[in-house]
Protein backbone atom coordinates (compact mmCIF):
# COMPACT_ATOMS: atom_id res chain seq x y z
CA UNK A 1 0.00 0.00 0.00
CA UNK A 2 2.99 2.32 1.05
CA UNK A 3 4.16 1.61 -3.00
CA UNK A 4 1.07 2.12 -3.94
CA UNK A 5 0.82 5.90 -2.04
CA UNK A 6 4.18 6.68 -3.11
CA UNK A 7 4.04 5.95 -7.16
CA UNK A 8 0.40 7.92 -6.94
CA UNK A 9 2.37 10.51 -5.25
CA UNK A 10 4.82 10.45 -8.27
CA UNK A 11 1.96 10.46 -10.54
CA UNK A 12 0.38 13.52 -8.70
CA UNK A 13 4.52 15.29 -8.68
CA UNK A 14 5.29 14.46 -11.75
CA UNK A 15 1.81 15.40 -13.73
CA UNK A 16 2.88 19.21 -14.09
CA UNK A 17 6.47 20.53 -14.33
CA UNK A 18 7.26 24.40 -14.25
CA UNK A 19 10.31 25.89 -16.52
CA UNK A 20 10.96 29.34 -17.52
CA UNK A 21 12.71 30.04 -20.91
CA UNK A 22 13.86 33.68 -21.47
CA UNK A 23 13.61 35.72 -25.01
CA UNK A 24 16.87 37.33 -25.76
CA UNK A 25 17.38 39.55 -28.34
CA UNK A 26 21.49 39.33 -28.55
CA UNK A 27 24.29 40.35 -25.58
CA UNK A 28 24.68 44.04 -27.20
CA UNK A 29 21.30 43.98 -29.42
CA UNK A 30 21.86 42.48 -32.23
CA UNK A 31 17.90 40.95 -32.65
CA UNK A 32 16.86 44.48 -32.99
CA UNK A 33 17.91 45.46 -36.60
CA UNK A 34 13.98 44.77 -36.84
CA UNK A 35 13.80 47.73 -34.87
CA UNK A 36 15.76 50.76 -37.14
CA UNK A 37 14.66 49.40 -40.19
CA UNK A 38 13.37 52.72 -42.69
CA UNK A 39 11.10 52.95 -44.94
CA UNK A 40 11.43 54.01 -48.08
CA UNK A 41 11.57 57.77 -48.02
CA UNK A 42 14.91 56.48 -45.74
CA UNK A 43 13.31 57.41 -42.54
CA UNK A 44 13.44 55.31 -39.34
CA UNK A 45 10.27 53.56 -38.48
CA UNK A 46 11.59 55.11 -35.16
CA UNK A 47 10.23 58.15 -36.24
CA UNK A 48 6.59 57.22 -36.29
CA UNK A 49 6.70 57.77 -32.40
CA UNK A 50 6.84 61.67 -33.43
CA UNK A 51 3.40 62.96 -32.93
CA UNK A 52 2.38 65.79 -35.22
CA UNK A 53 2.82 68.45 -32.88
CA UNK A 54 6.49 67.28 -32.58
CA UNK A 55 6.28 65.83 -29.37
CA UNK A 56 6.43 62.07 -28.83
CA UNK A 57 4.47 59.24 -28.04
CA UNK A 58 4.71 55.35 -26.56
CA UNK A 59 5.15 52.57 -28.70
CA UNK A 60 3.37 49.58 -28.02
CA UNK A 61 5.20 46.17 -27.80
CA UNK A 62 2.63 43.42 -29.02
CA UNK A 63 4.31 39.94 -28.09
CA UNK A 64 2.84 36.79 -30.16
CA UNK A 65 3.26 33.35 -30.42
CA UNK A 66 2.43 32.11 -34.02
CA UNK A 67 0.94 29.35 -34.33
CA UNK A 68 3.05 27.74 -37.90
CA UNK A 69 0.97 24.85 -38.09
CA UNK A 70 4.28 22.66 -38.26
CA UNK A 71 8.10 23.27 -38.30
CA UNK A 72 9.36 25.45 -40.97
CA UNK A 73 12.79 26.29 -41.71
CA UNK A 74 13.98 29.77 -39.34
CA UNK A 75 15.44 31.99 -42.66
CA UNK A 76 12.68 34.90 -43.46
CA UNK A 77 11.92 33.34 -46.71
CA UNK A 78 11.21 30.05 -45.49
CA UNK A 79 8.73 31.24 -42.93
CA UNK A 80 7.24 32.93 -45.69
CA UNK A 81 6.95 30.23 -48.35
CA UNK A 82 5.96 28.36 -45.10
CA UNK A 83 3.08 30.32 -44.29
CA UNK A 84 2.09 30.52 -48.09
CA UNK A 85 0.60 27.08 -47.95
CA UNK A 86 0.44 26.93 -44.41
CA UNK A 87 -2.47 28.54 -41.90
CA UNK A 88 -0.18 30.52 -40.07
CA UNK A 89 -1.65 32.75 -37.61
CA UNK A 90 -0.90 34.09 -33.83
CA UNK A 91 -2.65 32.40 -30.85
CA UNK A 92 -5.14 35.15 -29.78
CA UNK A 93 -4.74 34.51 -26.09
CA UNK A 94 -0.96 34.48 -26.24
CA UNK A 95 -1.07 38.33 -26.88
CA UNK A 96 0.76 40.45 -24.57
CA UNK A 97 0.69 44.53 -24.96
CA UNK A 98 3.68 46.18 -23.54
CA UNK A 99 4.00 50.09 -23.24
CA UNK A 100 7.65 50.69 -24.31
CA UNK A 101 9.73 54.58 -24.55
CA UNK A 102 11.46 53.51 -27.80
CA UNK A 103 14.05 56.31 -28.97
CA UNK A 104 13.05 59.00 -31.80
CA UNK A 105 15.39 61.72 -33.18
CA UNK A 106 17.38 59.18 -34.35
CA UNK A 107 17.72 60.53 -37.94
CA UNK A 108 21.14 61.38 -38.13
CA UNK A 109 22.39 58.35 -36.08
CA UNK A 110 23.84 55.07 -37.98
CA UNK A 111 22.01 51.82 -37.77
CA UNK A 112 24.32 50.79 -34.71
CA UNK A 113 23.28 53.68 -32.97
CA UNK A 114 20.17 53.98 -32.94
CA UNK A 115 19.75 50.12 -32.39
CA UNK A 116 21.90 50.34 -28.96
CA UNK A 117 19.49 53.10 -28.48
CA UNK A 118 16.75 50.57 -29.01
CA UNK A 119 18.38 47.99 -26.67
CA UNK A 120 18.26 50.37 -23.94
CA UNK A 121 15.25 50.61 -23.57
CA UNK A 122 14.23 47.05 -24.04
CA UNK A 123 16.44 46.72 -20.99
CA UNK A 124 14.05 48.24 -19.14
CA UNK A 125 11.72 45.50 -19.55
CA UNK A 126 14.59 42.57 -18.38
CA UNK A 127 12.19 40.17 -16.87
CA UNK A 128 9.26 41.49 -18.37
CA UNK A 129 6.88 37.70 -18.34
CA UNK A 130 5.16 37.13 -21.71
CA UNK A 131 2.86 34.49 -20.51
CA UNK A 132 3.10 31.74 -18.09
CA UNK A 133 1.80 29.01 -20.09
CA UNK A 134 3.59 28.91 -23.62
CA UNK A 135 2.21 26.93 -26.27
CA UNK A 136 2.88 22.97 -26.47
CA UNK A 137 3.59 23.39 -30.15
CA UNK A 138 6.00 24.60 -32.21
CA UNK A 139 5.50 28.37 -32.52
CA UNK A 140 7.22 31.57 -33.38
CA UNK A 141 7.75 34.44 -31.06
CA UNK A 142 6.96 37.43 -32.56
CA UNK A 143 7.59 41.05 -31.01
CA UNK A 144 5.96 44.16 -32.77
CA UNK A 145 6.40 47.14 -31.69
CA UNK A 146 3.82 50.00 -33.05
CA UNK A 147 2.67 53.77 -32.59
CA UNK A 148 -0.62 52.19 -32.23
CA UNK A 149 -2.46 52.12 -28.42
CA UNK A 150 -2.01 49.08 -26.71
CA UNK A 151 -5.57 49.18 -26.02
CA UNK A 152 -6.26 49.57 -30.02
CA UNK A 153 -4.25 46.37 -31.02
CA UNK A 154 -4.29 44.06 -27.70
CA UNK A 155 -6.67 40.79 -28.42
CA UNK A 156 -10.48 41.78 -28.44
CA UNK A 157 -13.23 40.42 -26.59
CA UNK A 158 -14.53 38.36 -28.97
CA UNK A 159 -11.12 36.32 -29.08
CA UNK A 160 -9.89 38.12 -32.33
CA UNK A 161 -6.53 40.29 -32.99
CA UNK A 162 -7.19 43.84 -34.55
CA UNK A 163 -4.65 44.05 -37.69
CA UNK A 164 -1.85 46.04 -37.92
CA UNK A 165 -1.67 49.51 -39.29
CA UNK A 166 1.41 49.46 -41.65
CA UNK A 167 1.58 52.68 -41.57
CA UNK A 168 2.20 52.65 -38.09
CA UNK A 169 4.71 49.59 -37.45
CA UNK A 170 7.96 50.40 -35.79
CA UNK A 171 9.85 47.25 -35.63
CA UNK A 172 9.87 43.89 -35.35
CA UNK A 173 11.73 40.46 -33.61
CA UNK A 174 10.98 37.03 -34.01
CA UNK A 175 12.42 33.17 -33.74
CA UNK A 176 12.56 30.88 -35.17
CA UNK A 177 9.97 27.68 -34.65
CA UNK A 178 10.50 26.61 -31.31
CA UNK A 179 8.62 24.07 -28.54
CA UNK A 180 9.25 26.13 -25.47
CA UNK A 181 8.51 23.57 -23.19
CA UNK A 182 11.32 21.74 -24.55
CA UNK A 183 13.80 24.42 -25.59
CA UNK A 184 17.19 23.93 -23.23
CA UNK A 185 18.29 27.30 -24.14
CA UNK A 186 17.37 30.99 -24.21
CA UNK A 187 15.29 31.98 -27.16
CA UNK A 188 17.19 34.35 -29.47
CA UNK A 189 14.62 36.61 -31.24
CA UNK A 190 16.09 38.59 -34.59
CA UNK A 191 15.53 40.05 -38.05
CA UNK A 192 17.01 39.12 -40.86
CA UNK A 193 17.63 42.26 -43.01
CA UNK A 194 21.30 43.30 -44.40
CA UNK A 195 20.16 46.76 -45.66
CA UNK A 196 18.35 49.67 -44.22
CA UNK A 197 15.14 49.75 -46.26
CA UNK A 198 13.87 46.50 -44.13
CA UNK A 199 10.14 48.13 -43.74
CA UNK A 200 8.86 46.14 -45.90
CA UNK A 201 9.86 42.99 -44.07
CA UNK A 202 8.23 44.48 -40.67
CA UNK A 203 5.42 44.30 -42.63
CA UNK A 204 5.48 41.19 -43.59
CA UNK A 205 6.66 40.12 -40.00
CA UNK A 206 3.21 42.12 -38.13
CA UNK A 207 1.25 40.26 -40.96
CA UNK A 208 -0.79 37.99 -38.66
CA UNK A 209 -0.66 35.27 -41.66
CA UNK A 210 3.10 36.18 -42.44
CA UNK A 211 2.03 36.67 -45.96
CA UNK A 212 4.51 38.67 -48.24
CA UNK A 213 2.86 42.29 -48.33
CA UNK A 214 3.74 43.70 -51.78
CA UNK B 1 -8.21 12.79 -8.99
CA UNK B 2 -7.69 11.95 -5.10
CA UNK B 3 -11.44 11.93 -4.89
CA UNK B 4 -12.42 9.83 -7.92
CA UNK B 5 -9.46 7.91 -6.15
CA UNK B 6 -10.62 7.31 -2.53
CA UNK B 7 -14.31 6.76 -4.45
CA UNK B 8 -12.54 3.76 -6.49
CA UNK B 9 -10.94 2.50 -3.23
CA UNK B 10 -13.83 2.99 -1.71
CA UNK B 11 -16.70 0.92 -3.63
CA UNK B 12 -13.84 -1.53 -3.84
CA UNK B 13 -13.75 -2.12 -0.52
CA UNK B 14 -17.34 -2.49 -0.49
CA UNK B 15 -17.71 -5.09 -2.95
CA UNK B 16 -14.91 -7.22 -0.79
CA UNK B 17 -16.49 -6.47 2.12
CA UNK B 18 -20.43 -7.47 1.26
CA UNK B 19 -18.79 -10.53 -0.92
CA UNK B 20 -17.59 -11.58 2.66
CA UNK B 21 -19.97 -14.01 4.61
CA UNK B 22 -20.67 -13.79 8.44
CA UNK B 23 -19.00 -16.86 9.36
CA UNK B 24 -19.03 -18.36 13.05
CA UNK B 25 -15.91 -19.76 14.21
CA UNK B 26 -15.74 -23.30 15.03
CA UNK B 27 -15.41 -24.31 18.99
CA UNK B 28 -12.30 -26.60 19.28
CA UNK B 29 -11.41 -28.00 22.64
CA UNK B 30 -7.66 -28.01 23.98
CA UNK B 31 -6.13 -30.29 26.22
CA UNK B 32 -2.35 -30.49 26.78
CA UNK B 33 -0.74 -33.33 28.28
CA UNK B 34 2.89 -33.45 29.99
CA UNK B 35 3.00 -29.59 30.39
CA UNK B 36 0.73 -26.78 32.08
CA UNK B 37 -2.09 -25.56 29.99
CA UNK B 38 -1.17 -22.41 27.49
CA UNK B 39 -1.87 -19.43 29.75
CA UNK B 40 -4.50 -16.64 28.76
CA UNK B 41 -1.64 -14.72 27.23
CA UNK B 42 -0.75 -17.58 25.06
CA UNK B 43 -3.99 -18.23 24.11
CA UNK B 44 -4.21 -15.02 23.35
CA UNK B 45 -1.86 -14.83 20.97
CA UNK B 46 -3.46 -17.17 18.76
CA UNK B 47 -4.73 -15.50 16.19
CA UNK B 48 -6.92 -18.16 14.54
CA UNK B 49 -10.51 -18.03 13.49
CA UNK B 50 -11.50 -20.71 15.92
CA UNK B 51 -13.07 -20.59 19.35
CA UNK B 52 -10.57 -22.32 21.51
CA UNK B 53 -11.93 -24.03 24.52
CA UNK B 54 -8.81 -25.31 26.94
CA UNK B 55 -9.60 -27.91 28.85
CA UNK B 56 -7.76 -30.58 31.65
CA UNK B 57 -7.74 -33.90 30.72
CA UNK B 58 -10.34 -36.04 33.00
CA UNK B 59 -8.50 -37.87 36.06
CA UNK B 60 -12.13 -39.52 37.52
CA UNK B 61 -11.62 -43.12 39.00
CA UNK B 62 -13.14 -45.86 37.96
CA UNK B 63 -16.37 -46.37 39.05
CA UNK B 64 -16.77 -50.10 39.52
CA UNK B 65 -20.44 -50.91 40.42
CA UNK B 66 -21.57 -52.67 43.64
CA UNK B 67 -22.04 -56.17 44.27
CA UNK B 68 -25.57 -57.29 43.22
CA UNK B 69 -26.26 -58.24 47.34
CA UNK B 70 -29.48 -60.75 45.63
CA UNK B 71 -27.42 -63.79 45.23
CA UNK B 72 -26.34 -63.45 48.79
CA UNK B 73 -29.59 -63.25 49.73
CA UNK B 74 -31.27 -66.17 47.72
CA UNK B 75 -28.31 -68.16 48.57
CA UNK B 76 -28.83 -67.75 52.28
CA UNK B 77 -33.09 -67.99 52.22
CA UNK B 78 -32.30 -71.05 50.38
CA UNK B 79 -29.47 -72.64 52.98
CA UNK B 80 -32.10 -71.83 55.75
CA UNK B 81 -34.97 -73.32 53.66
CA UNK B 82 -33.27 -76.88 52.72
CA UNK B 83 -31.97 -76.95 56.41
CA UNK B 84 -35.99 -76.69 57.29
CA UNK B 85 -36.48 -79.19 54.69
CA UNK B 86 -38.82 -76.46 53.41
CA UNK B 87 -38.02 -77.10 49.54
CA UNK B 88 -40.37 -75.57 47.86
CA UNK B 89 -39.84 -72.20 49.68
CA UNK B 90 -36.29 -73.46 48.70
CA UNK B 91 -36.82 -73.63 44.78
CA UNK B 92 -38.18 -70.14 45.60
CA UNK B 93 -35.36 -68.34 46.13
CA UNK B 94 -33.11 -69.74 43.79
CA UNK B 95 -35.24 -71.40 40.82
CA UNK B 96 -35.08 -67.77 38.66
CA UNK B 97 -31.58 -66.85 36.64
CA UNK B 98 -31.55 -63.77 37.03
CA UNK B 99 -29.23 -63.47 40.15
CA UNK B 100 -26.95 -66.39 38.88
CA UNK B 101 -26.55 -64.35 35.50
CA UNK B 102 -26.11 -61.26 37.12
CA UNK B 103 -23.41 -62.85 39.31
CA UNK B 104 -21.34 -64.48 36.72
CA UNK B 105 -21.70 -60.99 34.90
CA UNK B 106 -20.03 -59.25 37.35
CA UNK B 107 -17.34 -61.99 37.36
CA UNK B 108 -18.88 -63.51 40.97
CA UNK B 109 -18.40 -67.04 40.03
CA UNK B 110 -18.62 -68.19 43.28
CA UNK B 111 -21.92 -66.68 44.16
CA UNK B 112 -23.27 -68.11 40.92
CA UNK B 113 -21.87 -71.42 42.12
CA UNK B 114 -23.39 -71.22 45.27
CA UNK B 115 -26.64 -70.61 43.43
CA UNK B 116 -26.85 -73.55 41.17
CA UNK B 117 -25.30 -75.88 44.07
CA UNK B 118 -28.22 -74.81 46.27
CA UNK B 119 -30.77 -75.01 43.29
CA UNK B 120 -29.41 -78.56 42.71
CA UNK B 121 -30.00 -79.14 46.46
CA UNK B 122 -33.40 -78.06 46.68
CA UNK B 123 -34.79 -79.81 43.29
CA UNK B 124 -32.73 -83.20 44.94
CA UNK B 125 -34.85 -82.66 48.40
CA UNK B 126 -37.95 -81.80 46.65
CA UNK B 127 -37.75 -84.82 44.45
CA UNK B 128 -37.01 -83.19 41.56
CA UNK B 129 -34.02 -85.53 40.19
CA UNK B 130 -34.34 -84.39 36.56
CA UNK B 131 -34.33 -80.45 37.47
CA UNK B 132 -31.26 -80.98 39.42
CA UNK B 133 -29.19 -82.81 37.16
CA UNK B 134 -29.61 -80.49 34.49
CA UNK B 135 -28.43 -78.05 37.73
CA UNK B 136 -25.69 -80.21 38.51
CA UNK B 137 -24.97 -80.14 34.36
CA UNK B 138 -25.07 -76.27 34.07
CA UNK B 139 -22.53 -76.01 36.81
CA UNK B 140 -20.23 -77.80 35.03
CA UNK B 141 -21.10 -76.16 31.83
CA UNK B 142 -20.30 -72.55 33.14
CA UNK B 143 -16.92 -74.54 33.94
CA UNK B 144 -18.04 -72.94 38.22
CA UNK B 145 -15.70 -74.48 41.02
CA UNK B 146 -17.97 -76.44 43.57
CA UNK B 147 -18.54 -74.67 46.29
CA UNK B 148 -17.30 -75.39 49.54
CA UNK B 149 -21.02 -75.78 50.82
CA UNK B 150 -21.10 -78.61 49.43
CA UNK B 151 -20.22 -79.96 52.41
CA UNK B 152 -23.11 -79.20 54.47
CA UNK B 153 -25.79 -80.89 51.51
CA UNK B 154 -26.78 -84.46 51.70
CA UNK B 155 -24.77 -87.12 49.83
CA UNK B 156 -27.21 -87.75 47.04
CA UNK B 157 -26.58 -83.91 46.16
CA UNK B 158 -22.80 -84.43 45.61
CA UNK B 159 -23.24 -87.45 43.64
CA UNK B 160 -25.72 -85.41 41.45
CA UNK B 161 -23.39 -82.78 41.16
CA UNK B 162 -20.48 -85.02 40.50
CA UNK B 163 -22.71 -87.18 37.64
CA UNK B 164 -23.45 -83.22 36.18
CA UNK B 165 -19.32 -82.62 35.86
CA UNK B 166 -18.29 -86.01 34.46
CA UNK B 167 -21.12 -85.25 31.72
CA UNK B 168 -19.94 -82.59 31.23
CA UNK B 169 -16.22 -83.68 30.61
CA UNK B 170 -17.92 -86.08 28.12
CA UNK B 171 -19.36 -83.56 26.00
CA UNK B 172 -18.09 -82.24 23.00
CA UNK B 173 -17.62 -78.19 22.51
CA UNK B 174 -19.79 -76.21 20.11
CA UNK B 175 -19.26 -73.24 18.58
CA UNK B 176 -20.70 -69.91 19.52
CA UNK B 177 -20.18 -67.25 17.33
CA UNK B 178 -20.08 -63.66 18.71
CA UNK B 179 -20.50 -60.28 17.50
CA UNK B 180 -21.90 -57.01 18.88
CA UNK B 181 -22.73 -53.59 17.50
CA UNK B 182 -19.48 -51.84 17.76
CA UNK B 183 -16.35 -54.25 16.95
CA UNK B 184 -13.80 -54.65 19.26
CA UNK B 185 -15.70 -55.06 22.22
CA UNK B 186 -14.16 -57.71 25.11
CA UNK B 187 -15.70 -60.55 25.30
CA UNK B 188 -16.21 -62.08 29.13
CA UNK B 189 -17.23 -65.83 29.31
CA UNK B 190 -19.41 -66.94 31.98
CA UNK B 191 -17.63 -64.57 34.74
CA UNK B 192 -14.14 -65.25 32.84
CA UNK B 193 -12.34 -63.04 30.52
CA UNK B 194 -11.54 -64.64 27.19
CA UNK B 195 -8.90 -62.38 25.35
CA UNK B 196 -11.64 -62.65 22.24
CA UNK B 197 -12.77 -59.30 20.80
CA UNK B 198 -15.82 -59.43 18.62
CA UNK B 199 -16.59 -60.55 16.15
CA UNK B 200 -14.91 -63.95 17.78
CA UNK B 201 -16.16 -67.23 18.12
CA UNK B 202 -15.29 -69.44 21.47
CA UNK B 203 -16.03 -73.21 21.64
CA UNK B 204 -18.35 -73.63 24.53
CA UNK B 205 -20.73 -76.35 26.07
CA UNK B 206 -24.10 -76.92 25.00
CA UNK B 207 -25.97 -75.01 27.36
CA UNK B 208 -26.52 -71.38 28.67
CA UNK B 209 -24.00 -68.83 29.25
CA UNK B 210 -23.55 -65.69 30.50
CA UNK B 211 -21.81 -63.32 27.55
CA UNK B 212 -20.29 -59.64 28.63
CA UNK B 213 -19.21 -57.59 26.48
CA UNK B 214 -17.26 -54.18 27.43
CA UNK B 215 -15.61 -51.57 24.92
CA UNK B 216 -14.27 -48.21 25.22
CA UNK B 217 -17.32 -45.37 25.07
CA UNK B 218 -19.07 -47.83 25.32
CA UNK B 219 -22.01 -49.01 28.49
CA UNK B 220 -21.27 -53.09 29.25
CA UNK B 221 -23.70 -55.31 28.44
CA UNK B 222 -24.21 -59.10 29.14
CA UNK B 223 -26.80 -61.84 27.45
CA UNK B 224 -27.66 -64.87 28.96
CA UNK B 225 -27.81 -67.13 25.90
CA UNK B 226 -28.32 -70.93 24.95
CA UNK B 227 -25.65 -72.79 23.17
CA UNK B 228 -27.31 -75.87 21.26
CA UNK B 229 -25.51 -77.66 18.49
CA UNK B 230 -24.20 -77.68 15.61
CA UNK B 231 -23.69 -73.69 16.09
CA UNK B 232 -24.40 -70.79 18.46
CA UNK B 233 -24.72 -67.62 17.72
CA UNK B 234 -25.16 -64.57 19.70
CA UNK B 235 -25.19 -60.63 19.16
CA UNK B 236 -24.79 -57.89 21.53
CA UNK B 237 -26.00 -54.50 21.67
CA UNK B 238 -23.78 -51.71 22.87
CA UNK B 239 -25.05 -48.56 23.94
CA UNK B 240 -22.63 -45.50 23.86
CA UNK B 241 -21.15 -44.63 27.15
CA UNK B 242 -22.55 -41.54 28.95
CA UNK B 243 -19.70 -39.03 28.91
CA UNK B 244 -18.80 -39.37 33.08
CA UNK B 245 -18.24 -43.39 32.08
CA UNK B 246 -16.33 -42.42 28.88
CA UNK B 247 -14.01 -40.37 31.70
CA UNK B 248 -13.85 -42.93 33.57
CA UNK B 249 -12.84 -45.16 31.09
CA UNK B 250 -10.35 -43.38 29.71
CA UNK B 251 -8.66 -41.90 32.75
CA UNK B 252 -8.39 -45.94 34.02
CA UNK B 253 -6.95 -47.20 30.45
CA UNK B 254 -5.30 -44.38 28.53
CA UNK B 255 -4.49 -41.66 31.18
CA UNK B 256 -0.91 -42.96 31.92
CA UNK B 257 -0.94 -45.57 28.75
CA UNK B 258 1.63 -45.22 26.09
CA UNK B 259 -1.60 -45.39 23.80
CA UNK B 260 -2.90 -42.17 24.99
CA UNK B 261 -2.59 -40.88 21.34
CA UNK B 262 -4.36 -43.83 19.64
CA UNK B 263 -7.70 -43.71 18.24
CA UNK B 264 -9.38 -45.48 20.89
CA UNK B 265 -8.31 -43.25 23.36
CA UNK B 266 -8.60 -40.04 21.37
CA UNK B 267 -12.07 -41.20 20.62
CA UNK B 268 -12.80 -41.98 24.38
CA UNK B 269 -11.58 -38.73 25.07
CA UNK B 270 -13.74 -36.92 22.70
CA UNK B 271 -16.76 -38.33 24.18
CA UNK B 272 -15.31 -37.64 27.73
CA UNK B 273 -15.18 -33.67 26.92
CA UNK B 274 -17.98 -33.34 24.70
CA UNK B 275 -16.53 -31.94 22.36
CA UNK B 276 -16.75 -33.21 18.66
CA UNK B 277 -13.33 -31.22 17.20
CA UNK B 278 -10.57 -32.18 19.98
CA UNK B 279 -6.90 -30.68 20.00
CA UNK B 280 -4.98 -32.96 21.94
CA UNK B 281 -1.17 -31.91 23.03
CA UNK B 282 1.43 -33.54 24.25
CA UNK B 283 4.54 -31.93 25.45
CA UNK B 284 8.17 -33.52 25.46
CA UNK B 285 9.51 -31.13 27.49
CA UNK B 286 13.54 -31.02 27.95
CA UNK B 287 16.90 -29.77 26.78
CA UNK B 288 15.05 -29.74 23.30
CA UNK B 289 11.34 -29.36 24.13
CA UNK B 290 9.19 -30.98 21.42
CA UNK B 291 5.05 -31.06 20.94
CA UNK B 292 2.85 -33.94 19.26
CA UNK B 293 -0.04 -32.71 18.14
CA UNK B 294 -3.11 -34.33 16.95
CA UNK B 295 -6.64 -33.29 15.82
CA UNK B 296 -10.11 -35.34 16.29
CA UNK B 297 -13.06 -34.83 14.39
CA UNK B 298 -16.27 -36.41 15.65
CA UNK B 299 -13.71 -39.02 17.65
CA UNK B 300 -11.46 -39.53 14.04
CA UNK B 301 -8.11 -38.68 14.36
CA UNK B 302 -7.92 -36.51 11.23
CA UNK B 303 -4.45 -34.95 11.06
CA UNK B 304 -1.29 -35.23 13.23
CA UNK B 305 2.00 -32.85 13.25
CA UNK B 306 4.54 -32.07 15.64
CA UNK B 307 7.00 -29.23 16.25
CA UNK B 308 10.50 -28.65 17.96
CA UNK B 309 10.19 -25.83 20.54
CA UNK B 310 8.33 -24.52 23.74
CA UNK B 311 4.83 -24.67 23.32
CA UNK B 312 4.79 -21.11 24.51
CA UNK B 313 6.39 -20.21 20.87
CA UNK B 314 4.82 -22.81 18.57
CA UNK B 315 1.30 -23.02 19.09
CA UNK B 316 -0.35 -20.73 16.63
CA UNK B 317 1.95 -22.30 14.57
CA UNK B 318 1.17 -25.39 15.58
CA UNK B 319 -2.49 -24.94 15.56
CA UNK B 320 -2.58 -23.63 12.33
CA UNK B 321 -0.72 -26.36 10.71
CA UNK B 322 -2.55 -28.78 12.57
CA UNK B 323 -6.19 -27.28 11.74
CA UNK B 324 -5.34 -26.85 8.41
CA UNK B 325 -4.45 -30.27 7.57
CA UNK B 326 -7.87 -31.75 9.59
CA UNK B 327 -9.70 -29.03 6.87
CA UNK B 328 -11.16 -27.31 10.05
CA UNK B 329 -9.35 -24.20 8.78
CA UNK B 330 -9.28 -23.07 4.75
CA UNK B 331 -5.85 -23.66 3.69
CA UNK B 332 -3.90 -20.25 2.87
CA UNK B 333 -5.87 -19.24 -0.86
CA UNK B 334 -3.28 -18.45 -3.11
CA UNK B 335 -2.37 -15.24 -4.37
CA UNK B 336 -4.41 -14.80 -7.13
CA UNK B 337 -7.62 -16.10 -5.08
CA UNK B 338 -7.43 -13.27 -2.46
CA UNK B 339 -9.84 -10.71 -3.17
CA UNK B 340 -6.82 -7.60 -2.05
CA UNK B 341 -4.79 -8.89 -5.10
CA UNK B 342 -6.89 -7.83 -7.67
CA UNK B 343 -7.06 -4.55 -5.75
CA UNK B 344 -3.66 -4.04 -5.65
CA UNK B 345 -3.45 -5.13 -9.09
CA UNK B 346 -6.43 -2.99 -10.48
CA UNK B 347 -4.79 0.10 -8.55
CA UNK B 348 -1.10 -0.96 -9.80
CA UNK B 349 -2.54 -0.65 -13.08
CA UNK B 350 -4.11 2.65 -12.56
CA UNK B 351 -1.55 3.97 -10.96
CA UNK B 352 0.94 2.77 -13.79
CA UNK B 353 -1.47 4.27 -16.47
CA UNK B 354 -1.26 7.16 -14.95
CA UNK B 355 2.53 7.68 -14.58
CA UNK B 356 2.36 6.59 -18.42
CA UNK B 357 -0.22 8.83 -19.32
CA UNK B 358 1.84 11.63 -17.10
CA UNK B 359 4.97 10.62 -18.84
CA UNK B 360 3.24 10.95 -22.16
CA UNK B 361 0.85 14.15 -21.72
CA UNK B 362 3.01 15.62 -19.65
CA UNK B 363 1.44 19.03 -18.90
CA UNK B 364 4.55 21.12 -18.99
CA UNK B 365 3.60 24.80 -18.15
CA UNK B 366 6.85 27.18 -19.63
CA UNK B 367 6.65 30.67 -18.77
CA UNK B 368 8.51 33.65 -21.39
CA UNK B 369 10.60 36.45 -19.53
CA UNK B 370 12.30 39.08 -21.66
CA UNK B 371 16.25 38.52 -21.12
Amino acid sequence: MKMLAAMLVFVLATGCSQREVKLTLGDVGEGLDGFVCKDDKGQYLLERLVLPDGGTQQACLVTDFVDLQGVPGCRTGQLVAWCATHDCKPIPSTRVTTPITLPTGVAGMTRRQARDLVHTQFKKLSDTPFTSDAPPQFVMARMMATAQPCSEIATKPDGTLPKFEASKLVGCAYSCPTLFDQIQQDVYLGFDTLENDCAHGVATCADNALKWAP
Amino acid sequence: MSRQLSMLLFLLAATVFAAEPETVNPQVTLVVRGSAPPTPEQLGKVELPIDLRVAAAPNAGLTLPAPDATAQEQISAARKSYINADFNKCLEQVADDSAMTKALAEADRTSAARVLLWRVACNVGAGKLEVARRSANQLAVFGLPVPAEVGSVSPEVEAVIAKGYQDASLAKPLPLVITSSEDGAEVQLDGRTTGCTTPCTLDVLEGSHVIRLTADGSTAAHKLVRAEPPKAEVKVELSAASPTLAAQQWTHRYAQSAEVEGSRSVRLLATALRTSRLVLLTVEDGPSPRTKALLAVDGRVTARTEREGALSTELNGLLTDLLTRGNILEPTPPLYKRPLFWVAIVLAAGAAAGITAGVLVRDVQTSVVLK
